[in-house]
């Protein structure tokens, strides 16, 4: 009996302890001091690692918190290791909350479709694509239909269609600033696959149409990618993808390999009779 | 099938004249059995009067001359038959809980002979906790049980536990968990053919889903095949799962696939997604998600089928480039429903850089022109064509000669000495296979 009342005395007194430090995140967060964010949030991980009976409401509302933190700090830092580990850290913390044992279930946390928009996006930008869809299956419906996962699942498909085009006009209407970062590399790698339709797609492009279609703004950096990628400039600016193809000739017969296949069906034919 | 004809006074009679008096199992049986009486009887009494209710009298008759068997093995198998009797009774509760005790005793023991039997009391504990109560709950005694299966090189329930725990994760859509537990499994060369085409299956949906779609496909079909004509509800799983798998890759089932007389029904909403496909017509394709959509998320599959959009579009714009040499963009636009002359460029340039179309698009004139078709037969194509083919038949003969070989002699025979075994053998899971095949039907009764 008295051991059960000072189990929960010391509990009340650990959650309160815990609102302490989340709050000394938050205000760390707010001045942008990510460095004192992490060593908070490292001391509540620790708080609560030790002090923390396990599933009582509070203490998963607290874990589901800083976790969520975690992640906004590691999203703003750019350390996408770290968002790695706090975004499955958040995930196991949505998670305890939807089974905890309580009359009331947990009410969903507001920053759950951000936070699994933000990964979700994570993972197209890795090109984690098959992480990606599994992550997709797992997470639930209502978090799907809020704007900010919708927005992911849309980049994903324009990614798949080819239509490169609106994911530029999508990086000026970001449902939130945090998914900048992610989204400014995500912007990389689809002006490669741009350059890249680019050299197959067309015959030759105006320097102008180059520029336009690949997202530059000035010149210097358009022709500096250009070298890159080895395109053929003409005289005026422009660029000239695909050469005339030689017809073919007796030396494109693949001799070696016909010659092994050959071989090869002899043998297998000699085993079997 | 006898197991439709049993009633409870048939299962009360098996138990009370199996079991010894002193059995601590059969008190506990028996009084299941009984509480469940009252419910049972009517469609008991009905099934008699179909006139095959003469064979369950005479069971009952038959089982008085039995003699009581101590043997653990006989416990087990009681506690599998009340359990399935309850299962079918839908006692959720009872289930449960004899589907608990049967496992608590089951683990009392350490006995090759009882893996068979118990390898089918952990599938009907699985599907107790599936049908009454929830998988999850399952879990943690499914894991223990299968550390203890490997330990013990309990083959069978090896085999049986790692695709209970696949059907467990993935009825939540775990892909990433059942994929992690997959490949850090070590499968014992598989004997069982029912366990192997579960196992097929489910690693088919997870290769879906991780867009190994050619992957996924082989391991669909295989299963397809293996699974047993009777089987409907699983092959019609495996059939939706096939059509979504080959459209994504690109190839359009046959009607006559889908249109199997008994299963036409049920496929329906995928006939109208195949066919929308097949026409690269987006808004049908729209039409045919939508209108389905319930259908389609209760099968798991909705997130795949958004997928098949972008195979939509690649459709149509082949379809265009093999009708048209010269086309404007805005005409290629409106064609494939997309909403602007940009997305129809940078789409069909995706097209061409992936080859799928053969075009050049003129930029300034916002025109795409298709390339002239060349003859394919002066390519390396043909050739390539055959070779594949040809390697896929010496591929044929050889793993049919493989498969003619009989397995090593003195392993066959211990065959006979299957009841008095030891410990472990490797031969037992050869002859114990065709028992459990046997055991299906419940011939052993």
């Amino acid at each position: 009996m008295v051991g059960t009342r000072r189990a929960s005395t010391s509990s009340s007194t650990s959650v309160a302890h815990g609102k302490d430090l989340i709050k000394q995140i938050q205000a760390a967060i707010a001045t942008n001091d990510h460095a004192t964010a992490l060593e908070r949030l490292d001391d509540f991980k620790v708080h609560a690692a030790t002090t923390f009976v396990g599933n009582e409401e509070d203490e998963l509302r607290l874990r589901r918190e800083a976790a969520e933190h975690g992640v906004m700090i590691s999203a703003a830092t750019r350390d996408e290791e770290s968002f790695e580990r706090h975004a499955s850290q958040a995930k196991a913390a949505y998670d305890a909350c939807k089974r905890a044992p309580c009359k009331q279930p947990i009410e969903r946390s507001q920053n759950e479709a951000l936070i699994v928009g933000l990964n979700l996006l994570r993972l197209l930008v890795q090109n984690r694509i098959a992480e990606f869809h599994a992550e997709l299956e797992t997470t639930d419906d209502d978090v799907l239909k809020d704007q900010r996962v919708q927005a992911v699942l849309e980049l994903e498909q324009f990614l798949m269609e080819g239509a490169y085009n609106k994911i530029a006009q999508r990086q000026n209407a970001l449902p939130d600033p945090s998914y900048e970062y992610f989204m400014s590399m995500l912007m990389n790698t689809v002006r490669d696959e741009i350059a890249s339709c680019a050299e197959s797609a067309y015959g030759s492009l105006t320097g102008a149409e180059a520029m336009k279609l690949l997202g530059f703004a000035n010149a210097q950096e358009f022709e500096k990618y250009a070298n890159a990628r080895d395109w053929t400039m003409d005289a005026n600016g422009g660029v000239v993808f695909n050469e005339e193809v030689a017809p073919a000739s007796a030396r494109d017969i693949p001799a070696a390999a016909l010659i092994n296949q050959t071989l090869l069906y002899a043998k297998e034919l000699e085993r079997i009779v | 099938m006898v197991r439709r004809e049993l009633t409870s006074e048939n299962v009360r009679a098996f138990v009370g004249a199996v079991l010894p008096e002193e059995s601590a199992a059969r008190a506990a049986l028996l009084a299941r059995c009984e509480t469940k009486a009252a419910g049972r009887q009517t469609r008991g009494k009905s099934a008699g009067t179909k006139g095959k209710g003469g064979e369950s009298d005479d069971a009952v008759v038959d089982l008085s001359d039995v003699a009581p068997c101590a043997l653990p093995e006989a416990e087990v198998y009681a506690y599998l038959v009340v359990l399935m009797h309850l299962i079918d009774g839908e006692r959720g509760e009872d289930a449960l809980e004899c589907a608990r005790e049967a496992v608590d005793r089951i683990k009392q023991f350490n006995r090759r002979s009882m893996d068979v039997l118990a390898a089918r009391v952990y599938f009907y504990y699985s599907l107790a906790y599936e049908r009454f109560g929830s998988l999850e709950d399952a879990r943690a005694t499914l894991l223990a049980l299968y550390r203890t299966s490997a330990l013990r090189l309990d083959e069978i329930g090896q085999e049986t536990l790692v695709n209970l725990l696949l059907r467990n994760y993935l009825h939540y859509n775990l892909y990433d968990h059942a994929e992690k537990l997959r490949s850090r499994v070590t499968l014992p060369q598989s004997r069982s053919i029912q366990q192997q085409c579960r196992y097929a299956y489910y690693l088919g949906r997870i290769r879906a889903v991780q867009l190994e779609y050619s992957e996924a496909k082989e391991y669909l079909t295989q299963a397809y095949q293996k699974a047993p004509t009777g089987a409907k509800g699983f092959r019609l799983e495996l059939l939706k799962w096939i059509t979504i798998v080959r459209m994504l890759l690109g190839e359009i089932p046959e009607r006559k696939e889908l249109t199997q007389p008994e299963m036409r029904a049920a496929l329906a909403p995928y006939f109208d997604l195949v066919q929308a496909v097949r026409m690269g017509d987006l808004t049908a394709f729209q039409r045919a998600a939508e209108t389905h959509g319930t259908t389609f998320t209760e099968d798991k599959l909705s997130n795949l089928i958004n997928r098949l959009r972008a195979n939509v579009i690649r459709t149509g714009l082949t379809r265009i480039n093999t009708a048209y040499s010269k086309i404007s963009l805005a005409d290629v636009a409106e064609k494939l429903g997309l909403p602007s002359v940009e997305d129809a460029e940078s789409v069909v340039a995706k097209a061409i850089r992936d080859g799928n179309v053969d075009a050049v698009i003129d930029h300034s004139a916002k025109v795409m022109y298709s390339k002239e078709t060349t003859d394919v037969y002066s390519t390396q194509e043909p050739q390539s064509a055959f070779h594949v083919r040809i390697a896929f038949c010496l591929d044929t003969h050889n793993e049919a000669v493989k498969a003619m070989r009989y397995p090593p002699k003195e392993k066959a025979k211990t065959a006979d000495a299957l009841a008095s075994r030891g410990v472990d053998n490797d031969a037992s899971g050869l002859d114990l296979a065709d028992f459990d095949d046997d055991y299906d039907d419940m011939d052993f009764f």
